[in-house]
Parts: C-alpha cells; structure tokens; sequence
C-alpha cells in the first residue's frame, strides 16, 4: 500500500502501520502523546520505544495531560528502549525486530488486550549501528505482521535529520503519513496544531507577517475543540498584533471554555498588559526558560 | 535588499561609519547632528519587511553587549520591532534603526522617510495606509504624500512601546518622516506583574528588583527642537500596569 496524503494523528485506526514525520521533540511528544491517550482510553496495550526511559517518558505524558503510571504499572503501557528489541548491541536484524514485534502482538492478545498500540522512534537508525540497510525490510515485514490484526504501528522519524532518501524508500510501507497539522513552517517561525492537549504550538519568532496563519489555526482549534492550550514555551518574540491577537480570540471564547496559555515570562508580560491575565477562563502559566 | 540593509557600525565601541548612507535617506539626522560624543553610537541598520527578524536579533544582541539587563532585553527588542514595523507598514516601507548610549541610557531610534506619494508602494510589503493593525490612521495623509500620523491605540504597536520603555518620543518632521525613539536606562530591572511570580530568565532564584532613575528630555538628543509635532508619552507604573497620557 502506499501512503495517502498526510492524517492526523487522532484518525489512525487499529491496523494502521504509520508514518509520523516530526520536525521538534516537543512536536514528536506531543504526537505520541495523542497516540498513547487514544490508546489507552480504548483498552488497548501500548508500547512506546524511545530513548527516553520509563520515567521519562511518563514525566513527559503526564506534562501532556497524560497520566500514564497507572497504566503502566497495570501493565497496559510499557515505556522502553530499543536495546534487545530492535538493537543488539551495536547492530539491527529485520527479522529479530519483526520477531519483537510478533511477540508484543501475541503478549498483548495473550493479556486480554482487545488489540495493541505501538510507537516507535526510529532515531536510533541514525546511529552508527550495522544492518541499517535493512530497514526498509524491516518496515516491509511490518506491514505483514500487522494484517488482519488489531494493532497499529507508529514509526516517528525525524524530517530534518533523515535523508529524503531514506524517508522515500520507507514511506511506501506505510499505510499512512501521519503529521502534525502546520499553519506555517519556515527556519524562523512554526505554527502547528497540538494534540495533547488540544490547542496550538507556536515556536521560533513571530510578528503580523504571520497573522494570518495564526488567525487560521485559532479559527480552527477554537472550531475543533473545546478547551484549548496556546503553547508558546519555544516562543522567542511575539509583536504587538499577534499578542492582540490571540488575546482576543481567547477572550471571546472564555465565558463558557478554558483557555491556557503557556509561555516565557516576557510574552506573559505582554497578556498580562492586555489584562488578560484577570479573564476568568484564562490560565496564563509562565514557564522560566 | 542585501548590502544596504546590513548594519553599518555593529560592533559597540567603534566609531559609528557614516559612508554609504544613499541618498534616500537624507531625512535621517546624521549623529553629528544629535551632538552624540564619539562612540555613543553602537548599532546603525537600514530595515525593510524582510529584515525586521535580523534587525532583532541585533538589537538584542548590542544591547546585552552594552549591559542592558536580562529581563529588559525583551523590552528593548520589542520597542524596536514595533517602531521598525509601524515604519515599514505606514511609512515608507522601510527605515533605520540607531541604538546609542549616553549617561546610562539605551536609546532606540527609529527614522523612515515618509509615506510614499499616491501611487508608490511601499517596497516588499503591504501598501501604506495598509490598518489591519491598527497603528496608523487610514487615510492620514489625506493632503497627500505627507507621513502618516501614527497613533497609538490600546494594545498595539504604539502604546506597548509607551508601556515598556522608560521615555518615548515620536516627532514628525516637516514632510520628512517620523523619528521615533525610545529609552531605557541600563543596568536596573523592572517590577513585572506579582501575579505572575516569575523569575527572570537566566537567573534562577533571583528576584525582580525594582527600577530607579528616569531618563529626562535632556538626554533625548534632537527630540527638542526639531519637531512641529511632538507627542510624549509618560507612563506611571503601578504593579506592573502602566498607565499613558499624551502631552
């Protein structure tokens, strides 16, 4: 199969093998963050491969609105890493990895699980590590593992760090292409939509020349959703009109939602002049650089 | 745009160069005319819509260079940019930026050449006149080509420089643009909201101390008798929330 034009996350069904491509780790976390809540709010077991460790990773769920140590300690949740389930030692064998993933599908039918979620970050594929010409097998052989089962599988690579090549040559596997929803990318600003929790992630600098953009994922998310984060933390500037902005499209919504709004000390500052720091409604939550 | 926008004398310290001004930027004052002492002048960039991100980045950077404290660097950079922007949106198109120090004070000029005549437009960006921000009043230059008057209104580019900058000046002159500046004293933190209760970035565990000394008119170089039209504005802070008035 070949992957359609790009999904959202939230969309992905139980025999879904997906290609999530990412540009930040905040963007990656916030992804399978949604993966993982929508997973578990259905019952099903969830893997997630990464670097991060147990505790890490529930540390970055939990930041999410993700509260995933019941969850793990139930079982339904593992958190780990990829040494002896994709890597042994210094080298990746397809068919060892498939024979994982086999084995993750078997354990969760096993324990009841009426199907089984898994992500994978594959940043350890840049890693200097033998038998990495094997991946798009690896991929290849996924795909058949998942037919005519009720699991889902998530591969997370890093669009900035993976060669073009590379992503090609493994995206035709894929029954998706799974991204965040971007308003505007380019190397100064980023407009995205955030998944958990539902809202919009602004990160570099932005000023009116991105107004409308920004106008738009407002538009959307205040049409989507019904309490919604700004997520500003990786925001460096905000003019005075993208600041009005937001303020009111917060401020109108307010009365009967809740807005969060999460940003520098600097940009708070800002809201804060425009009193929006006193709506009802309206949470502004610094985070100190 | 390339070469003449790059920034003429970046490194603090160093003479400010005065070659290779064109001639379309006459209407700016030449520092010898501000009677700044040799060295006051720390950064000159020509600026146009495509520029204003590197335009701060380097007023951020030559005013943490000159001592400019952590927390007022944002300050600093937010009052350029929205001066900068008020120029390219509803002046010329675009304009130059001086930062200089004297006595203490960061001063933060901004000059454009006026709004083009009917017809013109202003180069890479929207025409002006152009309000879907707000800043500058629709059809001000109603007698045609004049520079636009540029009004601060709540919540936009104008009044949040009147907020955060410890002086603010705007003179119009004859039909020769708008000069802008405004200042900050150096060396000293601001109360920011107690609502808030945020720490400074950079420096964990400190608090936000209280800021002392005012700028005067006086170090205000060319702000007095130049303008035919002269707008002050003076904020009281109180808790954070400063209040403006127009003299």
């Amino acid at each position: 199969m070949t992957a359609e034009t790009s999904a959202q996350i939230t969309d992905l069904t139980v025999d879904d093998h997906a290609c999530l491509t990412f540009g930040e780790r905040e963007e990656l976390f916030d992804l399978t963050a949604a993966f993982v809540r929508d997973g578990l709010a259905a019952g099903l077991k969830v893997v997630w491969l990464s670097d991060a460790g147990p505790g890490q990773a529930a540390g970055e769920l939990a930041r999410r609105g993700v509260a995933v140590q019941s969850a793990m300690d139930a079982g339904q949740m593992i958190a780990t890493g990829y040494q002896d389930r994709l890597l042994y030692g210094q080298a990746f064998r397809a068919d060892t990895a498939v024979r994982w993933l086999s084995g993750q599908l078997d354990s969760a039918r096993d324990e009841g699980f009426p199907g089984l979620r898994v992500a994978v970050d594959m940043s350890w594929a840049l890693r200097p590590v033998t038998g990495i010409e094997q991946l798009p097998r690896f991929e290849e052989e996924i795909a058949a593992v998942l037919d005519g089962t009720t699991a889902s599988v998530l591969c997370q690579y890093d669009r900035d760090r993976f060669d073009p090549v590379t992503l090609a040559s493994v995206a035709g596997f894929h029954t998706r292409s799974v991204a965040a929803a971007t308003y505007h990318a380019d190397p100064v600003l980023r407009i995205c939509r955030q998944y958990a929790p539902a809202g919009v992630r602004i990160a570099g600098e932005i000023d009116y020349q991105a107004a409308d953009s920004l106008a738009l994922a407002l538009a959307e998310i205040v049409r989507l959703e019904d309490d919604i984060t700004v997520n500003m933390t990786d925001l460096a500037f905000i003019d005075a009109q993208c600041t009005l902005l937001i303020a009111d499209a917060v401020r109108a919504i307010a009365t009967n939602r809740t807005v969060l709004l999460r940003c520098g000390p600097e940009i708070a500052a800002g809201f804060a002049r425009l009193g929006i720091g006193d709506v009802r409604g309206i949470r502004l939550v610094t985070a100190d650089g | 745009m390339g070469d003449d926008l790059a920034p003429r004398a970046t490194a603090p310290g160093l003479e400010p160069a005065t070659a290779g001004q064109s001639a379309g930027e006459s209407a700016k004052p030449a520092p010898a005319a501000h009677g700044l002492p040799p060295g006051a002048v720390i950064l000159e960039q020509d600026f146009d819509s495509s520029s204003l991100y590197a335009l701060r980045s380097a007023v951020s950077a030559h005013a943490a260079d000159v001592g400019m404290v952590t927390n007022r660097l944002y300050d600093v950079v937010t009052a350029a940019h929205e001066l900068a922007a008020n120029a390219v949106r509803h002046g010329a198109g675009r304009g130059h930026l001086r930062l200089w120090v004297l006595d203490g004070i960061l001063h933060c000029e901004v000059s454009d050449a006026g709004r083009p005549a009917p017809g013109d437009t202003a180069p890479g960006d929207t025409a002006p006149g152009d309000s879907a921000s707000g800043d500058a009043v629709p059809g001000a230059d109603a007698n045609g080509g004049g520079p636009a008057a540029w009004r601060s209104e709540h919540g936009h580019g104008l009044w949040v420089v009147g907020q955060i900058a410890d002086q603010f000046t705007i003179d119009r002159g004859n039909g020769a643009g708008t000069i802008a500046t405004a200042a900050f004293s150096l060396g000293v933190t601001p109360d920011l909201p107690a609502r808030l209760a945020c720490r400074p970035r950079g420096r964990p565990g400190r608090s936000a101390g209280t800021r002392s000394g005012r700028v005067t008119a006086d170090s205000l170089p060319g702000a007095v008798g130049r303008a035919r039209y002269r707008k002050r504005v003076t904020k009281r802070r109180c808790h954070g929330v400063s209040t403006a008035r127009e003299a």
